[in-house]
C-alpha cells in the first residue's frame, strides 16, 4: 500500500501541474499569443543564408545541411508537419525543396543549392514543433550533396552581410505585417494585407497563421521566393 | 530599496504548506522522538524514511555517475550539457539521503560512528562509507560550478585537474553502493517475498539504478524547462532513451531468467497482494516504458520522453518500496502504513530538494550552453528600428 500511496502522490502532483499549465495556456491564448521578439535574433556566423530564408552549413564531409531560418520559423509559428523529398532526389537552387505546415497554412521553401538529397532529419519529421524551435541545430531539414556549390554560394549572405540582410528582412516584414509602409505591396493586396494586423501594432509569433490566404501567398512570393 | 512581494501562485502556496508541516513535524521528531511522529515499531523498524528517502533516493540520484562516466571516462562530449544538471541532482539527492538518515536514526547524533568504529563485515558499513565518500566526490565535482560563479579561477582549475580521478572514484563508489543497497536484503531470504528476494538483488539494484538515472536526467530537463525555461536539447535526451531501451531490456531479461531459475515464475500469476504489486511494478518500471520507447514517435517527442521517464521513475520507486516494505510486511507479522508526520517529512525533504535545484539553476551556470565542435559562435541582432 505504501508503494501505491507514493506513486499516487507523485501522479497527483503531475496531474495538478498539468491542470495549472492548461489553465495558463488557455489564458495566454485569450490574452494574446506570444509576442515575437524581433529585437533578439541569433545568427550563426559561419552559416550561409539564402534569400528564400533557408540556411546552408557546409559539413566536414563536403555535404551541406539545410534548414529554414529563425526568422521564417518565428513568423510561421509552430511547425506541425514537414514534407521532405526522398533521398536521392536531385534539387536545383531556387526549386521547391521542402514544405512546412502550420495550422491550415502550407508554405514552400526553395533549395539554396544544387544537389542530391542524402539525408533527412527524422527528429524534425517526428516532432517538428520542438525540433524547429532551435532553427540552426535540431531544426535542420535536409542534407544535400552539392553539385555546384561555388556558384550557388555567390547569392548567399554570411556573417556581417547575413546580419545586415536579416535586419532588412525584419524591417520589411514589419512593414508588410503591420501595414506601416506598403510601398512594395502590390495594389490589389494592399487592403487585405493592411487589414491583417490585429495585434494592436505588435508582431507576434506565428503571425502568418492569422493572415488570410492571399497575404500568406504574398509572403511566400515576397519573402520565400527566389531573389537575385 | 523597495521590496516587492513575490507573486502568489498555487505552487507557492502548496510549497509554503509543505514547509510549515515539515518544520512542525521536524521539531516534533527531535523533541519527542520517533514514536511521536512515526508508525515504526520494533517489529517494523524500516518504513517510509528508509524505503523512500534513503534506498529510493540513492537510486534516483544515479544519473550523476552515469553521465560523469559517459563524459569524462568514455569521452562522449555530446552529453556534456547534461553533466552539470546531473551532478547537481546527484549531489542534492545524496544530501537528502544524509538528511533523511538523520531523521530515521534513533540516535541521530551518533551518525558519525561508522567513521571511527569500523565494522567491515557489515553491508551497512560499506553503504555508509560509499555514501559519505561519494557525497564528498559530488560536492567536489559540483564545486567547480560554484567557483566559476564566484570567479575563483584557481580553485576551479584545481578541481578541473582532479576531475578524471574524481569521476573514476565516483563511478566505483556508485557501482559499489547502488548494488550493496540490494545486498542489504540478502540477509533476509526467509522474510522477503520470493518474487523480490534473489541472490542477484545487488545486480538488479545496480541495473535498475542505471535505467532510472537516465530517466531522472530526462525528467529534470523537462521540469527545468517547465519552471525555469532552461533545459537540455531533445536530441540528447533521445540518445539517452535509446540506451535506456537496452538497459531495460537487459534488466527484464535477467529478472525473468532469475525468476525461472528459482522456480518462482508461477508466483507472478498468483492473486496474492505481493504478486499483484510485483506485476504492477514490473509493468510500470520496465514493460510499458520499453514498449513506449520502441515507438520512434514517442522517442523523438518531448511529451513522449517525459511520460516514459515518469513511468520508469514511478516504477523504480514502487520497486524499492516493495522490497523495503511490501515484501517484508507478511513475515513481520504486522502491517505498516506511514503516519502523517512521516509522509509530511518525506514530502518536505523532496520539496526542499526541488527548491535547492531551482535555486542553483537560477543563480549558477548549471544549464550551460556548450559550444559544439561544429557549432559556430553567433552574432546577435539587436535594435532593429
Amino acid at each position: 500500500m505504501v508503494a501505491i500511496m507514493v506513486a499516487l502522490t507523485i501522479i497527483g502532483f503531475v496531474v495538478l501541474d498539468l491542470v495549472i499549465q492548461s489553465v495558463k495556456v488557455k489564458r495566454a491564448r485569450q490574452e494574446q499569443l506570444v509576442r515575437l521578439d524581433f529585437s533578439d535574433f541569433s545568427v550563426p556566423v559561419n552559416t550561409f543564408f539564402y534569400p528564400g530564408h533557408t540556411w546552408v552549413n557546409i559539413l566536414p564531409s563536403g555535404e551541406v545541411r539545410v534548414g529554414l531560418d529563425d526568422f521564417a520559423r518565428k513568423v510561421i509559428g509552430d511547425i506541425e508537419a514537414v514534407e521532405i523529398p526522398s533521398r536521392g532526389k536531385a534539387l536545383k537552387q531556387g526549386e521547391k525543396a521542402f514544405t512546412v505546415k502550420s495550422g491550415n497554412k502550407t508554405l514552400s521553401f526553395l533549395s539554396p543549392v544544387d544537389g542530391e538529397v542524402t539525408g533527412i532529419n527524422n527528429v524534425m519529421l517526428a516532432n517538428p514543433v520542438q525540433a524547429a524551435r532551435n532553427a540552426y541545430n535540431s531544426g535542420w531539414i535536409l542534407i544535400l550533396k552539392p553539385t555546384n556549390l561555388a556558384a550557388n554560394l555567390k547569392i548567399m549572405k554570411i556573417a556581417e552581410e547575413a546580419v545586415a540582410w536579416l535586419k532588412a528582412e525584419i524591417r520589411r516584414f514589419r512593414e508588410f505585417a503591420l501595414g506601416e509602409n506598403l510601398h512594395f505591396v502590390k495594389d490589389e493586396l494592399q487592403y487585405e494585407v493592411g487589414r491583417t494586423s490585429q495585434d494592436g501594432g505588435c508582431l507576434t509569433e506565428g503571425m502568418l497563421g492569422r493572415m488570410d490566404e492571399k497575404a500568406v501567398r504574398f509572403f511566400e512570393e515576397e519573402f520565400l521566393g527566389k531573389k537575385e | 530599496m523597495l521590496l516587492r512581494m513575490p507573486k502568489i501562485t498555487l505552487w507557492r502556496i502548496i510549497i509554503a504548506v509543505i514547509a510549515a508541516l515539515g518544520l512542525y513535524y521536524t521539531a516534533l521528531r527531535y523533541t519527542r522522538g520517533l514514536g511521536a511522529v512515526t508508525n515504526l515499531s520494533d517489529k517494523f523498524p524500516w518504513g517510509l524514511w528508509v524505503g523512500f528517502d534513503v534506498i529510493t533516493g540513492v537510486g534516483l540520484a544515479a544519473g550523476a555517475f552515469i553521465i560523469a562516466l559517459t563524459v569524462y571516462i568514455f569521452r562522449i562530449d555530446t552529453y556534456r550539457p547534461i553533466l552539470r544538471p546531473a551532478i547537481l541532482t546527484g549531489f542534492l539527492g545524496y544530501s537528502l539521503v544524509a538528511v533523511g538518515l538523520l531523521y530515521d536514526l534513533g540516535k541521530w547524533y551518533d551518525v558519525w560512528h561508522p567513521i571511527v568504529f569500523w565494522n567491515p563485515h557489515s553491508v551497512m558499513f560499506e553503504v555508509a562509507w560509499c555514501v559519505m565518500l561519494y557525497l564528498t566526490v559530488l560536492a567536489l565535482e559540483f564545486s567547480s560550478v560554484v567557483f566559476e560563479r564566484l570567479r575563483l579561477n584557481l580553485l576551479k582549475k584545481l578541481i578541473h585537474m582532479l576531475i578524471i580521478p574524481l569521476s573514476i572514484l565516483g563511478v566505483i563508489l556508485s557501482t559499489l553502493h547502488q548494488s550493496s543497497l540490494g545486498s542489504l536484503f540478502l540477509i533476509v531470504p526467509s522474510k522477503l517475498y520470493a518474487l523480490w528476494y534473489s541472490p542477484y538483488l545487488p545486480l538488479f539494484f545496480f541495473v535498475s539504478a542505471v535505467s532510472v538515472g537516465f530517466a531522472m536526467v530526462t525528467m529534470e530537463s523537462f521540469l527545468s524547462r517547465r519552471f525555469l525555461g532552461k533545459g537540455i536539447e531533445l536530441n540528447l535526451l533521445n540518445g539517452l532513451a535509446r540506451v535506456n531501451v537496452l538497459v531495460m531490456a537487459f534488466y527484464l531479461t535477467i529478472k525473468l531468467i532469475d525468476l525461472a531459475n528459482r522456480g518462482v515464475l508461477g508466483a507472478v500469476l498468483s492473486t496474492r497482494f505481493e504478486s499483484i504489486m510485483f506485476d504492477i511494478e514490473t509493468m510500470v518500471q520496465v514493460v510499458v516504458p520499453l514498449l513506449l520507447l520502441l515507438i520512434p514517435a514517442v522517442r523523438t517527442s518531448a511529451r513522449g520522453l517525459f511520460v516514459t521517464s515518469l513511468f520508469i521513475v514511478i516504477g523504480f520507486i514502487m520497486n524499492r518500496l516493495d522490497i523495503t516494505i511490501t515484501g517484508v510486511e507478511a513475515s513481520s507479522g504486522t502491517s505498516y502504513f506511514p503516519a502523517f508526520g512521516e509522509i509530511a517529512i518525506s514530502v518536505f525533504l523532496v520539496t526542499m530538494g526541488f527548491l535547492a535545484f531551482a535555486f542553483a539553476a537560477k543563480y549558477l551556470n548549471v544549464f550551460v550552453h556548450v559550444q559544439k565542435k561544429d557549432e559556430p559562435p553567433v552574432a546577435i541582432i539587436h535594435d532593429v528600428e
